[in-house]
């Protein structure tokens, strides 16, 4: 019977998440907390509400009476659309493969989404304007 | 061996001939779409194929209504406009699909996600039964949503009741 070789204890060097890893959790994390909040504002506006009773005044109340509606609105916009730029880049190296065409998008995706990101944390921060709101819709005083 | 030649699969001869068309953006898009009707991957392809194009659908939609929502702080007077366009038939069409699009990019994501944390659950025939359950999770909450919106459709857009 061979003996068995001895093996000098060592020390293994600990894998450091990468971007790679932590926007593939993301992607999971972001997916799953979108369940309850995606699901749960579709049925809001499209079974118990519809675009027929939905306009700046509904805005404007959710908004503001109900303040944590801007929490949820808030994560909706955040979690969705990074998870959706992140599944756009992956579906620009799937198909894309041109190395300048490739760049050159992602840029433009990576750069487009940061602005319409900006533009909805600023409209939700800044709210509905009162010169917005429809006839027979007052105000909060 | 001289004057022989040698045969290539014909995998590797397509791939060899999108390699010609690489400086092409889209060449890889190209060569996907060739190989999708042949590549066989029964239900688990198209599984993948619903959830990438209802990914794409959604973030679409995603960009449009984000926007128009930020209208209510940038230009106030255009969001009952931009409603409006939202209260078409069309757009209603269109609504139905996005609700389907969200509602199976979100069970087939959780799918993954679960198979993902239970490697085992990778196995192609648990995975079909799997991708059954989902898409009789998807009939089950779709259905109704349909008809629910549908008939909101129905009503007030082209009845305009």
């Amino acid at each position: 019977m061979a003996a068995i070789p001895k093996v000098a204890p060592r020390t293994v060097p600990v894998i450091r998440p990468r971007l790679e890893v932590w926007l593939w959790t993301f992607m999971r994390v972001s997916g799953v907390l979108l369940i309850p909040l995606a699901f749960g504002h579709l049925a809001i506006m499209h079974i118990i509400n519809n675009v027929h009773n939905i306009n700046a005044c509904f805005v404007y109340y959710r908004w503001n009476v109900l303040f944590w509606w801007r929490v949820y609105d808030a994560l909706l916009l955040f979690l969705a659309y990074i998870h959706g730029l992140n599944g756009l880049r992956h579906v620009i190296d799937d198909y894309v493969h041109h190395r300048g065409w490739n760049q050159a998008l992602k840029w433009a995706a990576f750069i487009g989404g940061a602005l319409v990101i900006l533009i909805g944390t600023i409209a939700l921060i800044g709210g509905v304007r009162v010169t917005a709101l429809p006839e027979g819709c007052p105000p909060l005083g | 061996m001289a004057g022989s030649e040698v045969i290539l699969p014909e995998e590797a001869r397509k791939r060899w001939r999108a390699l010609e068309w690489a400086w092409v953006p889209g060449a890889g898009l190209r060569l996907v779409l060739q190989e999708i009707p042949q590549y066989r991957g029964r239900i688990h392809q198209w599984a993948w194929v619903a959830n990438r194009v209802a990914g794409l659908g959604t973030l679409l939609f995603l960009t449009v209504h984000i926007l128009d929502t930020a209208l209510v702080y940038f230009i106030p007077t255009w969001y009952e406009h931009a409603i409006a366009l939202y209260r078409h038939p069309l757009f209603g069409l269109g609504e139905l699909i996005l609700v389907g699009c969200v509602l199976w990019h979100g069970l087939n994501g959780l799918r993954i996600t679960i198979s993902d944390f239970r490697p085992r659950l990778w196995a192609a025939e648990i995975q079909a039964r799997l991708i059954l359950w989902t898409v009789v999770a998807f009939l089950a909450l779709y259905i109704p949503t349909f008809f629910i919106m549908g008939n909101t459709i129905l009503q007030k857009g082209i009845l305009g009741r």
